[in-house]
């Protein structure tokens, strides 16, 4: 029997992040992902899109709640039928995934926003939920490392909602539209900021992350291993390694390792732990679901001056961001807490804005050609234990594995604060000088904006939390949960950056842990 | 041939390991040829097996007057739109069958009340007052009216059958770069 230092379940941000700080301190990591690796060179090429069976529409039923899933990158998701899970029919839930080495990291939209005490100490300010049992003072120097990591390019703007970071300056300048919003956004009172992104070509953990680790001689990665079960010592109650099935041929097998890590992205790894019968003294694991809510296209305008089809130079192009400016020192009457927008400058506006159709559709649609101007609102979602995720016993995955049962609904604070969006997105366009083509405050389904949270959720009480603030569960002191599932409420920020900096405050705490002998 | 002939036969071939370096040296490195191929719409006509004759007419109808050909780009009638259509439909789940079944008919329905006529033969004048709901202002729901669902789904899908259509892109491509019609595409990962 081969044993290993630590088994790292999966492999994206935080799963490459552990392994990247583990093994640069000389720990011996094997590490589980239950797909594939990709190949670039020959997984990826360039079609035509008559070339492809369903004529870019896809095809139909393959993916009815994956929306980022079109004909081009359909083989990038991972498939519903092998992966079921279930929701009553009245609450869906998008549930998206990637099964690859390097998980949603190879797709992800690189927003890289810190969360603040708005977020950490947010019970404080507003008497909702609980705090995180960490401060952004605790995070702030693992934020300092993860960015430069994710290479993270962005503006230094001293905002309280969002900290600035250790980033490249972006000094890019704005397009006139551009600017005219920022101007509209300042005049009421609304920051704005540039956009705070991980660059490059690829941004992900198999060339950020991954390659480090494997420099080290220390990592060991097996794809196509799906894991089914963590197991645990009967005489000490300790993790002692996995059972897991090779994805292509079924056959099982077991690893042992010292430590376990799980980092298989957030609702995975609660069914992990679920499926386990592991870390759940406090009844509270697969609780406190929660997302960020997403209105996409919250306005969608058509700036004037571009109108003939062939704007001016300069004129359009760009965007950029507004962090969270509600309830930071006023009280809505609606809702607590607040919402982001992403805005763009750019692009066509899409047909089905226009009632029209024939000679009179293409001739609008030819004199809008790279006109619109369009924000998408991003919200926080407050975390409920009514939100929760469950063991469905009878419905299992391809591999034998009994499924989830997700269970999420929004509530009256997010719609509350959906509304207010379209309203304030529709002010600014106008106080801009945009032509609103179209608003709504319709959120998407829950699940989809892929920022999918808590569920093991960390605190200082063992009876209201899984996981200590180390990401170390409570139950189980060798058995830790890198990923987003350790967040206790996640604001409006793209979550990735903070899933980063954790994993890497949860890694040092773990191999001191090890040199120490206590794990 | 007998087995002795056959094998001494194979024996008195030279593998390249024992020919000299030189004559290697002047052999062009061997490349694997890549044979050309196209799409099945290039060189025939699909069979129709979704929609009835009354509704593939209507369909065809319907995208030549949504989408029709304009200043040499093609439209949806040149495109194959509704062909494709009658496919993309016909695999489709159930509700999107029904949709398109009964929206087609509601289309020779209103036709046949109004002009006493099928759908197929109207012009584009007279086919206005019957496409009425796709003046309807946008809205993040679709419509309650079946007909008027159908409307919007059918406006959509021919457009897009038909921008994505090799003869649409043909034309296209010489006029704008954007218009290749060309994208990255992730193959089966294994």
């Amino acid at each position: 029997m081969i044993d290993h230092d630590v088994l790292i379940i999966g492999s994206g941000a935080s799963g490459g992040m552990t392994a990247r700080e583990l093994t640069r301190r000389g720990i011996k990591c094997l590490m589980l992902d239950a797909g594939p690796a990709v190949d670039f060179d020959r997984d990826r090429g360039t079609k035509k899109v008559y070339e492809l069976p369903y004529r870019g529409f896809g095809q139909p039923g393959r993916f009815p709640h994956v929306t980022q899933a079109n004909e081009f990158n359909a083989n990038v998701w991972a498939d519903e039928k092998q992966n079921p899970y279930t929701y009553d029919p009245s609450s869906p839930y998008y549930w998206v995934r990637v099964r690859l080495v390097g998980g949603k990291t190879l797709v992800w939209g690189r927003a890289s926003w810190r969360l603040s005490d708005f977020e950490f100490k947010g019970k404080d300010h507003d008497g909702f939920g609980d705090n995180w049992p960490i401060s952004y003072k605790d995070l702030a120097p693992y934020y300092d490392r993860a960015e430069p990591l994710l290479r993270v390019a962005g503006r230094k703007e001293g905002f309280r909602q969002i900290p600035d970071g250790i980033f490249l300056e972006d000094n890019s300048t704005d397009s006139e539209s551009v600017q005219r919003f920022l101007a509209a956004a300042k005049s009421k009172n609304v920051p704005t900021t540039k956009a705070r992104r991980a660059t490059g070509s690829l941004a992900s953990s198999v060339n950020l992350l991954l390659p480090d680790a494997l420099a080290t001689g220390n990592l060991q990665i097996v794809s196509n291993a799906v894991v089914r079960e963590i197991t645990t010592d009967k005489n000490t109650g300790l993790a002692d390694g996995a059972h897991f099935i090779d994805r292509r041929n079924k056959r099982e097998f077991h690893v042992k390792a010292r430590v376990v890590v799980v980092g298989a992205s957030a609702l995975e790894s609660s069914r992990l732990l679920l499926n386990s019968g592991l870390a759940n003294s406090s009844g509270v694991l697969g609780h406190y679901v929660f997302d960020q809510f997403y209105v996409k296209n919250v306005v969608t305008c058509i700036v004037p001056e571009a109108r003939g089809g062939q704007p001016r130079r300069g004129l359009m192009g760009g965007g950029g961001y507004i962090p969270r400016f509600r309830n930071l020192d006023t009280k809505e009457k609606n809702f607590i807490r607040g919402y982001a927008y992403d805005f763009g400058s750019g692009g066509s506006p899409a047909p089905q804005y226009f009632p029209l159709y024939g000679e009179a559709l293409q001739k609008e649609l030819a004199a809008t050609s790279g006109a619109q101007f369009s924000m998408t609102t991003m919200g926080e979602v407050l975390p409920r234990y009514e939100n929760h995720v469950s063991i469905d016993k009878n419905v299992k995955d391809e591999w034998g594995i009994p499924a989830l049962h997700i269970q999420h609904k929004y509530t009256d604070n997010e719609f509350a604060m959906a509304k207010d969006s379209m309203q304030t997105a529709e002010e600014l366009c106008h106080a801009a000088g945009f032509e609103v083509l179209a608003k709504h405050w319709e959120m998407v389904p829950p699940g989809e904006s892929i920022h999918e949270l808590g569920s093991c959720r960390m605190g200082a009480n063992p009876k209201t939390s899984v996981l200590n603030q180390y990401n170390q569960t409570h139950d189980i002191k060798n058995l830790f949960v890198v990923d987003g599932s350790a967040f206790v409420s996640g604001g409006s920020q793209n979550p990735t950056l903070t899933i980063s900096a954790l994993a890497i405050r949860a890694s040092e705490y773990m191999a001191e842990q090890m040199r120490q002998g206590t794990i | 041939m007998k087995r002795r002939t056959v094998l001494h036969s194979l024996l008195a071939v030279p593998s390249v390991a024992l020919l000299p370096s030189e004559a290697i040296a002047q052999e062009p490195a061997p490349e694997t040829p890549k044979t050309a191929t196209d799409v099945a719409d290039a060189a025939s006509d699909p069979f129709i097996k979704t929609f009835n004759p009354a509704q593939f007419a209507a369909l065809r109808k319907l995208g030549e007057i949504v989408m029709p050909a304009s200043q040499g780009v093609p439209g949806a009638l040149e495109a194959g739109a509704a062909e494709f259509l009658d496919f993309l439909i016909g695999v489709s789940p159930p509700d999107r069958v029904a949709l398109y079944k009964t929206g087609l008919d509601q289309l020779n329905k209103d036709a046949h009340r109004r002009y006493t006529k099928p759908f197929g033969d109207l012009t584009a004048e007279q086919a206005e007052p019957i496409l009425a709901p796709l003046h309807a202002a946008w809205s993040y729901r679709p419509p309650a009216d079946p007909f008027a669902k159908f409307l919007l789904a059918a406006k959509s899908d021919l457009l897009t059958a038909t921008a994505n259509s090799r003869e649409y892109i043909a034309v296209v491509s010489q006029r704008r770069r954007s218009g290749s019609g060309v994208g990255q595409y992730w193959y089966p990962i294994e």
